[in-house]
């Protein structure tokens, strides 16, 4: 724990006192005296309990998500209409819904779904951010203004609003929610792949492998691409999270997965017809919803925190 | 400075232009008969009446004609025809603003005080209100809009019959859309501002101002705070989109009439001519946010005016 601290503080500077001596004890009480700061920047510093429980409901989540017959006896479908809306209680932990199905299963099965969406989303934005990235570096002047010019245009759309679009286009769906998600945070991943492949490019190794006449390809594949992916990826984690929500919003807007499945933000949905009788066949998706999204942000920033320096954290949101 | 104004402006307009023809693209990409979109599916319209409707609508012309008519009809600020609602886009969006406009203004406005109190009073020190002060602002800044605003309606609307369950008839049934809004991106510029706030007071000037006699709080407000906005400042077009997209959700939870449910109906109803129409008023505004931000950078901070900025 200390060597890291020590560490961060040599890497990032922050261990330069520039007023330990003049402390009056007038309250500027932040100035550093030694190691005792976590590596990152100040307000993103995450606890480390923090972590652990963060990282447990994350473990937790994809277990559940693997095998949720472990955790529930029943189906998510299976349908009791003498037990509809039932509270919360021994019987049903989550209560029933309108249909009598049981609330606590349901989120249990809705785990795969939601999950999986929220992977696959920023697994294709990520890519094309790599393809796109990549492209801008490589494509010459020409290339480069037409790609950053898009970019541009694309980053001045807030996210949903661009998934919205592509939705209208490509029509509802799950699979087509996943490509409007994709489409909708791929400018962020290619302008950052394009920023981090700069520096990479520029490094002495690269200078190096072009001097020993290997090929453009090569030098790409072999050295920046590795290099430049490191980060990507850390942001990549907290851009799950962000994934994960915008699936569950468009699915809790009625545009992508349909009933009966068990998906958290279509059960959210169908939950809001019932709040004033019921409120827990919506909040406890929802729970699951934030729950998941929370543990992915601390368990992303405190990634980023061990590469600070190398990662600009404001391009993750 | 009136170059920076012409160079900023040609960017802005270069994006604006870029998204009106990547509306006209979506357009386009469209599959299906757009005439058919427009009947439903369930339709005894005669061949004659399609033909009509295609004239009226321009279909009939080819695309490079109609991508000129387009980008004419949009510098003379006529969005088109609705498909579903028969009626203008622009007639539609100006009915639907004044809702929208009032849930953004008074979310930015409850953000923003959130945030400088938060920050302002938890920065720099190591307390336990500050770490459950931080703790919370993760909490908001990771929570869904959605399930944010459905757990406060069914504790203040319908558990404690505080605030109404839906609408926009007056000002209490602003209150839940608001703070649905405006508590994500509070935590966010609570974090930036604490932090820009913690660099500001170890420097020398702070220091400078404590030794004249300041008080701790009147350092925090006066100095600290000013050189913490820089950061929050480049936020602000983030913050306008995020907020501008927010709506959909928000307004959609909470039945509030908007651009928002516009923009939801239409998507659903694949009606494109008001979809691209709220998409491109909001990449305006967005973009106009962005080169005014730069601007106002400009004007604060002379260390930015160099050659290449300029």
């Amino acid at each position: 724990m200390t060597d890291i601290d020590t560490e961060t503080d040599i890497e990032t500077g922050t261990g330069i006192d520039t007023g330990t001596g003049i402390d009056t004890g007038a309250g500027i009480d932040t100035v550093v005296t030694g190691g005792a700061r976590r590596p990152g920047p100040r307000g993103l510093s995450v606890p480390r309990p923090g972590v652990v429980v963060a990282a447990a409901v994350l473990a937790l989540a994809a277990f559940v998500a693997v095998a949720p017959g472990l955790l529930t006896d029943g189906a998510p479908t299976d349908i009791d209409p003498g037990q509809a809306l039932v509270g919360p209680g021994a019987g049903h932990w989550f209560g029933t819904d309108q249909l009598g199905r049981d609330v606590f299963t349901r989120v249990v099965y809705g785990a795969r779904t939601s999950l999986l969406l929220g992977l696959a989303a920023i697994g294709l934005a990520v890519t094309g951010g790599v393809v796109l990235g990549l492209a801008t570096v490589l494509g010459g002047r020409g290339a480069e203004r037409i790609l950053t010019w898009l970019t541009d245009v694309l980053l001045a759309l807030p996210p949903i609003l661009l998934a919205l679009l592509v939705v209208a286009v490509l029509g509802a769906g799950t699979t087509n929610t996943v490509i409007a998600i994709a489409i909708a945070l791929v400018p962020v991943y290619g302008r950052l792949v394009r920023t981090e492949a700069m520096v990479v490019l520029r490094s002495g190794y690269v200078e190096a492998a072009v001097g020993l006449g290997l090929r453009r390809g090569v030098v790409i594949a072999r050295h920046v691409l590795p290099n430049a992916l490191g980060p990507v990826l850390v942001l990549a984690t907290v851009g799950f999270g962000t994934a994960l929500m915008y699936a569950s919003a468009l699915s809790f807007l009625g545009l992508g997965s349909s009933p009966p499945n068990s998906e958290w933000g279509l059960m959210l949905a169908e939950g809001r017809d019932f709040l004033q009788t019921a409120w827990w066949t919506g909040v406890f998706p929802g729970a699951a919803i934030t729950g998941t999204v929370i543990a992915v942000t601390v368990v992303g920033r405190y990634a980023q925190a061990r590469f600070a320096g190398r990662v600009d954290w404001r391009a993750s949101r | 400075m009136l170059r920076a104004v012409g160079r900023r402006l040609a960017r802005a307009g270069a994006v604006v232009f870029g998204a009106a023809t990547l509306a006209f693209a979506a357009l386009q990409l469209l599959p299906g008969d757009p005439v058919a979109v427009m009947l439903g599916p369930a339709t005894s319209a005669s061949p004659q009446v399609r033909e009509q409707i295609r004239v009226d609508f321009g279909f009939d012309e080819p695309v490079p004609v109609r991508y000129l008519h387009y980008l004419g009809d949009l510098v003379t600020g006529d969005l088109g025809r609705s498909y579903q609602l028969q009626q203008p886009v622009t007639t539609l969006i100006e009915e639907q603003l004044w809702p929208t406009v009032q849930l953004v203004a008074a979310s930015v406005t409850l953000a923003v005080v959130i945030a400088v109190v938060s920050a302002v009073v938890t920065a720099g020190r190591r307390s336990a209100l500050r770490a459950v002060v931080t703790l919370a602002e993760l909490v908001a800044l990771s929570t869904p809009q959605f399930w944010l605003g459905i757990v406060l309606l069914t504790v203040f609307s319908f558990r404690l019959n505080l605030f109404p369950v839906a609408g926009a008839q007056d000002l209490t049934a602003l209150v839940l859309p608001a703070v649905t809004l405006a508590l994500p991106v509070a935590g966010v510029l609570a974090q930036v501002l604490r932090e820009g706030i913690e660099t500001a007071l170890e420097q020398p000037f702070v220091v400078a101002a404590r030794a004249r006699g300041r008080s701790r709080i009147g350092v925090r407000l006066r100095h600290a705070v000013r050189h913490a906005a820089a950061p929050l400042l480049t936020l602000t077009g983030w913050v306008t989109g995020s907020l501008l997209g927010g709506a959909v959700l928000v307004e959609t939870v909470f039945g509030r009439p908007g651009l928002g449910s516009l923009l939801l109906q239409a998507v659903s109803s694949r009606d494109m001519p008001v979809v691209l129409g709220v998409v491109l008023l909001t990449a305006t505004v967005v973009a106009v946010v962005f080169i005014l931000v730069d601007l106002v950078q400009l004007a604060l901070d002379p260390r930015l005016r160099t050659a290449a900025a300029l």
